[in-house]
């Protein structure tokens, strides 16, 4: 099955609480939306929970699967289920282990009969310039020479300083152009801390990034970086992945209040739409008041409602339902368009806000948006 | 380094002609006569070997009317010296640089057509995953003389894209006023550093200029100064100096080149992309 047209959404397939996501699609298709994918992830899951997952998918299209080798050498995950094999051996380093690597990756996929194929790589530092990204690009070209490469994406597993860095983000750029044309990108990046995506700086780079890729014509998959990845469809990104994970952006619950001496407790937040941003439970509550303000009817909200107390897995199943149905209203045959519906939405939050009676305060405040907007 | 003429022809055994074609820091070329066949031969003076056989191989995996066809290499003993040559298909008619010295010029859409030829070439070079890196009007020439139908020449600079311990850099490599930003700052080359090159050779056959090159300001400044310079131009919003041009280009001329002489490669078009930004232009000179 072919890739998809572009403005996808996928699932992250997380190490625990893997029966969450199938829900997800479910309800997205019974609220009659479109349904998201999934990307499976050998990096954080084990081969048995990789394949089982692709097997018990239900609505969820297309599924993908990330080699996610960011870090090698590891005999089990979670402590006691093998990894797969590429996982297993050391990171790569000569053409003959790159080689291995890629065509291990790319059967255990077919095997999987993924919509699209994904080419491992490894996690790139600062200090992987130039040679570290050259090798594992020349390790793609290898691998795709005499084949079509319209269903490719190769991994790019890099830290912000590939991003943000000019000169490495240059380097970056011309050599993946350099590739075949039509390969793909699977972008994961790993941000120095969790404000990073959102400040100016690092949300022009990542336009820079994402536009020069899909004005070459790639698709461009950004894996793990939620609702920033939506933000990205604007700029002509294919997709974008969010889940359940704590390194996953599309994560809404993820604050944590560390007292000494005291466990810590998981603050209840929820991802409301109107705002494009998770807010505390509370201010939900005041917001529901406010004019204009569209109400999420899924059916976790639904059951989170006739709770006594706050469900975090509830919370986050409405966030992946949130970013579905976001994706969905900005999908179109043309990126102008995509653009332009981005826009509007981020525009209406940001009207939505200013038109509050009362002050959104602390972590419930949108302060991102004004940045989107400098940016669409 | 002269290379002594009966060298090249005890190499060769009995020639018909033998014409010294001159040549540069890549080598020095004779035109040969044997059997009735006409070839050239270009004898690489202290050419590391590897390289000798890498433009070999470059040549022989490549076939294409755009691209100087390879016969074989030879050993040319110099007064005990082992020279490695290469001997190849002999265009009758010169190159750009020939042309361009004998007076010369092309109108614009003839200009065009050459780019458009040299990027078919590059076009079956680069499916063979290798960048030229020295498109220059002395590695283009004019079959019979004519402006559209060029072939490229001398592939002593071609990299092996997938080879990536055969360069080693920070080294120049390429030819100064037709190198791209990229090859300016020593970094890799990649397939649309020969697009700028031959953005930067267009420039020259429609404008008399090149990119980051200011004839009066850069009198005898010579080697890594130079390349500094020009460096220090492609920095510049202001350089390729495009309001001195205005008036002298086109406006979809000014357009094309823009794209090919883009400071980055990535905002540069592919080499088919280019091609189609070519046709376009032309047959809007057409209608």
């Amino acid at each position: 099955m072919p890739l998809p047209p572009p403005a996808q959404f996928l699932l992250d397939q997380p190490y625990s609480k893997r029966a969450l996501l199938p829900p997800v699609g479910q309800e997205v298709y019974i609220q009659g939306g479109r349904v998201p994918g999934l990307l499976l992830h050998w990096g954080q899951v084990h081969d048995e929970g990789v394949v089982a997952d692709a097997a018990s998918a239900g609505r969820l299209m297309p599924i993908l699967a990330s080699p996610g080798a960011k870090g090698y050498g590891r005999e089990k995950i979670g402590g006691h289920k093998q990894a797969a094999d590429w996982i297993r051996r050391k990171a790569p380093q000569t053409d003959a282990e790159w080689d291995q690597t890629v065509d291990d990756a790319v059967a255990a996929q077919f095997q999987l009969g993924t919509a699209g194929l994904i080419l491992p790589s490894r996690l790139l530092s600062q200090p992987d310039w130039p040679d570290g990204l050259q090798s594992a690009l020349d390790a793609a070209r290898r691998a795709t020479a005499g084949h079509p490469t319209g269903d490719m994406l190769v991994n790019l597993i890099i830290e912000e300083p590939w991003i943000l860095e000019a000169r490495l983000r240059r380097t970056l750029l011309n050599q993946f152009t350099d590739l075949p044309e039509g390969l793909g990108a699977a972008i994961h990046i790993h941000w120095s801390s969790p404000e990073r995506p959102d400040q100016p700086a690092s949300l022009e780079a990542l336009r820079i990034v994402v536009s020069a890729l899909a004005n070459d014509g790639r698709r461009v998959l950004l894996i793990e970086s939620g609702r920033l990845g939506w933000l990205a469809l604007a700029w002509g990104a294919w997709g974008f992945t969010a889940g359940l994970s704590g390194a996953s952006w599309g994560r809404n619950t993820a604050v944590v209040r560390r007292a000494r001496g005291q466990p810590a407790t998981r603050i209840a937040r929820i991802f409301d739409h109107n705002l494009l941003h998770s807010v505390r439970q509370a201010t939900q509550a005041r917001l529901l008041a406010q004019n204009g303000y569209h109400q999420c009817m899924c059916d976790f909200c639904q059951q989170q409602a006739g709770r006594g107390t706050w469900s975090h897995d509830l919370s986050e199943q409405h966030g992946l339902y949130s970013l579905a149905r976001l994706t969905e209203h900005v999908a179109a045959p043309t990126l102008a368009i995509r653009h332009a519906r981005v826009k509007t939405i981020v525009q209406n939050a940001i009207a939505f806000e200013s038109g509050l009676n009362f002050r959104l305060t602390g972590d419930s405040r949108p302060l991102h948006l004004p940045a989107w907007q400098a940016e669409l | 380094m002269a290379i002594d003429e009966d060298a090249v022809r005890r190499a060769l055994g009995d020639l018909e002609e033998l014409e010294d074609l001159g040549g540069g820091g890549q080598g020095q070329v004779w035109r040969v006569k044997q059997n009735g066949q006409e070839t050239v031969v270009k004898v690489i003076p202290d050419a590391e070997p590897e390289r000798v056989r890498r433009e070999a191989e470059s040549l022989k995996s490549i076939s294409s009317s755009r691209v100087m066809a390879f016969h074989d290499t030879l050993v040319v003993d110099d007064g005990g010296k082992q020279l490695p040559a290469i001997r190849g298909e002999y265009i009758v008619g010169g190159t750009i640089a020939d042309a361009l010295q004998a007076g010369q010029r092309p109108t614009i859409e003839e200009a065009l057509l050459s780019a458009r030829g040299v990027l078919e070439g590059l076009t079956v070079i680069h499916d063979q995953d290798l960048v030229h890196r020295d498109i220059k009007p002395q590695n283009v020439a004019l079959r019979g003389g004519a402006w559209d139908d060029p072939v490229v020449l001398d592939l002593g600079l071609v990299r092996d894209l997938v080879a990536s311990s055969i360069t080693r850099y920070p080294q120049v490599l390429g030819t100064l006023p037709f190198m791209s930003p990229e090859q300016l700052r020593l970094e890799r080359a990649v397939k649309r550093t020969d697009v700028f090159a031959v953005g930067a050779l267009l420039m020259l056959l429609i404008s008399d200029q090149l990119p980051y090159v200011d004839p009066a300001a850069d009198q005898g400044l010579g080697g890594d100064d130079w390349r500094r310079v020009m460096l220090a131009r492609s920095e510049r919003p202001d350089w390729p100096r495009w309001a001195q041009l205005q008036g002298v280009l086109d406006q979809d001329v000014a357009e094309l080149l823009a794209e090919l002489l883009a400071t980055e490669a990535y905002q540069r078009p592919s080499v088919a992309r280019a091609i189609e930004l070519i046709d376009e232009v032309l047959a809007s000179r057409a209608s």
